[in-house]
């Protein structure tokens, strides 16, 4: 019994260490082939296009309900002593911080995680990615990287994007829900302005268009067998992007907590 | 010329090949006849570097290339040697044009209008020049196999290694790859290893013909002279003897 448990626990600790090692390896290499970019531009402007242009509506959409979340609870919880003009820095602080970055990483982990690693997929199991080896064309360049680079530019913009549109839809929601004027809302968000949270979210962006993008590509070249594959190396990418994106969040809060 | 010897590859505990030893001289056309997941596929994909043998050498050019790193195989195997997958393998997000030019466009310094006449040139030379700016799945079996062929042929390659390429056709789009293939080998003298268990097209295209079984290629042959063997499993398998396991 004692026995067939250890063996299990040694099996999983294997195979969670092999893949750790082959994502570190596509990690050090997609990284070591950014030097090749200006070869891969054409590909680089696609996923470029695709991670950011294409992701804009639903960015703009889970942003703005973000904001009027956040005026409806924060105007209705804030005691009646506090005065009403500090809602402008709450909601400025909570998205700039936390909300803005950890909700568009979660959005983009499922729209391009999944579609990477689904494209990606695919092309493994009709053997398109062996066809590109056979002509000497790189994999890892030629499709890795150029996602890699345009994933570090456009995540965090968006997430700039998307908290400029939380903020201001928080404050349609503060106004509606507590009457705070604009006037107020500008002036609770200059009383705990620090540019370090602007800092904080686009190094947040930064890192997770890291961790978005490289989950979408190694599941999609790890992709087993068939459609069923293919499915699996999308639910993976999804997953896992999540779960190392919330990991992050906590670690480059802390980290940066003591930096600033 | 290349030469494969003893050559062993296993997937966890199946042996798939078992020390297969074999030539493909300069100018021939070889055929690979074997049943069914005898490692056909494999033994090719070892030889142009998709994967790595566990034991044995291939030499091409009298170059060794089992040790080599991927960068090595692109600069020094893959420059010379071309692969046609089973099922064409086209990138399919990209024009057939596309996927002609697109490795003209990295490893050679073609402007675009001299990668489009490879391109147009390629698709002449396989009957398929006004399909250009078609997408791979407005194409048919043999159209994206035809392609796959001037895909691998714009490169200019000295050895051609084609994996089953008339599985799934009828058998006039067979005798137009078998065409094809004859035509590469005479006009362009490209090399060319066939994996197929189409005994027609080994008859047809192939000057010598190995039969791979449980590993190892255990007869070769001139293809003129197949019908006349005594391998007991080479005779079994060419006249469909369903006794061979």
């Amino acid at each position: 019994m004692i026995k067939k448990l250890i063996t299990t626990i040694g099996h999983f600790a294997a195979l969670y260490f092999q893949q750790l090692g082959r994502l570190t390896i596509l990690s050090v290499q997609s990284f070591l082939a950014i030097r090749k970019a200006p070869r891969y531009l054409s590909q680089i402007i696609d996923a470029f296009v695709y991670i950011g242009r294409y992701s804009i509506p639903i960015i703009i959409i889970t942003s703005a309900f973000m904001g009027l979340v956040l005026g409806v609870q924060i105007g209705t919880q804030i005691s009646p002593e506090t005065p009403r003009w500090a809602e402008g820095g709450l909601i400025l602080r909570a998205i700039l911080l936390e909300m803005g970055p950890v909700v568009t990483g979660l959005i983009l982990a499922g729209r391009v995680s999944s579609g990477i690693a689904s494209e990606i997929g695919a092309m493994k199991v009709t053997e398109q990615i062996d066809a590109l080896r056979t002509t000497a064309i790189n994999p890892v360049e030629f499709l890795v990287m150029p996602r890699l680079v345009a994933g570090m530019i456009a995540i965090p913009v968006l997430v700039i994007y998307a908290d400029t549109i939380a903020i201001f839809s928080g404050f349609v929601s503060s106004y509606f829900t507590i009457d705070l004027t604009w006037t107020g809302f500008v002036k609770g968000m200059r009383h705990v302005f620090v540019a370090t949270d602007v800092y904080t979210s686009i190094i947040k962006g930064f890192i997770f268009g890291i961790a978005i993008t490289l989950f979408g590509c190694y599941f999609g070249m790890e992709t087993g067998h068939g459609a069923r594959g293919v499915g699996k190396a999308t639910t993976h990418a999804v997953v896992w992007a999540s779960i190392i994106i919330l990991i992050l969040d906590y670690i480059i809060s802390a980290v940066l907590f003591f930096i600033w | 010329m290349v030469e494969v010897k003893q050559l062993k590859k296993r997937f966890d505990r199946q042996t798939i090949l078992d020390g297969v030893d074999l030539t493909l001289r300069d100018g021939e056309v070889l055929c690979i006849i074997g049943k069914s997941g005898t490692g056909k596929s494999v033994l090719l994909k070892n030889i142009i570097g998709l994967l790595k043998p566990d034991n044995g050498t291939i030499y091409i050019d009298g170059e060794e290339i089992t040790q080599l790193t991927e960068d090595e195989l692109n600069t020094r195997v893959r420059t010379k040697m071309g692969m046609v997958f089973q099922y064409g393998a086209l990138w399919d997000s990209m024009t057939v044009e596309e996927n002609i030019t697109l490795a003209l466009k990295f490893r050679n310094h073609f402007t675009h209008q001299e990668r489009k006449k490879i391109a147009q040139e390629s698709l002449e030379l396989v009957g398929l020049s006004h399909i250009a700016k078609e997408y791979p799945d407005e194409l048919s079996g043999g159209m994206k196999k035809r392609v796959a062929i001037a895909r691998a042929i714009a490169m200019k390659p000295k050895y051609l290694l084609y994996d089953e390429p008339t599985t799934g056709l009828d058998p006039v789009l067979s005798n137009i790859i078998n065409d094809l293939i004859i035509k590469l080998n005479r006009e362009l003298g490209i090399t060319s290893m066939v994996i197929t268990h189409d005994i027609n097209s080994v008859e047809k295209i192939a000057h010598r013909v190995g039969m791979l079984y449980q590993g190892k290629i255990v007869h070769m042959c001139d293809a003129k002279d197949m019908w006349h063997q005594d391998n007991e499993i080479f005779n079994k398998f060419i006249h469909g003897d369903t006794q061979l396991k």
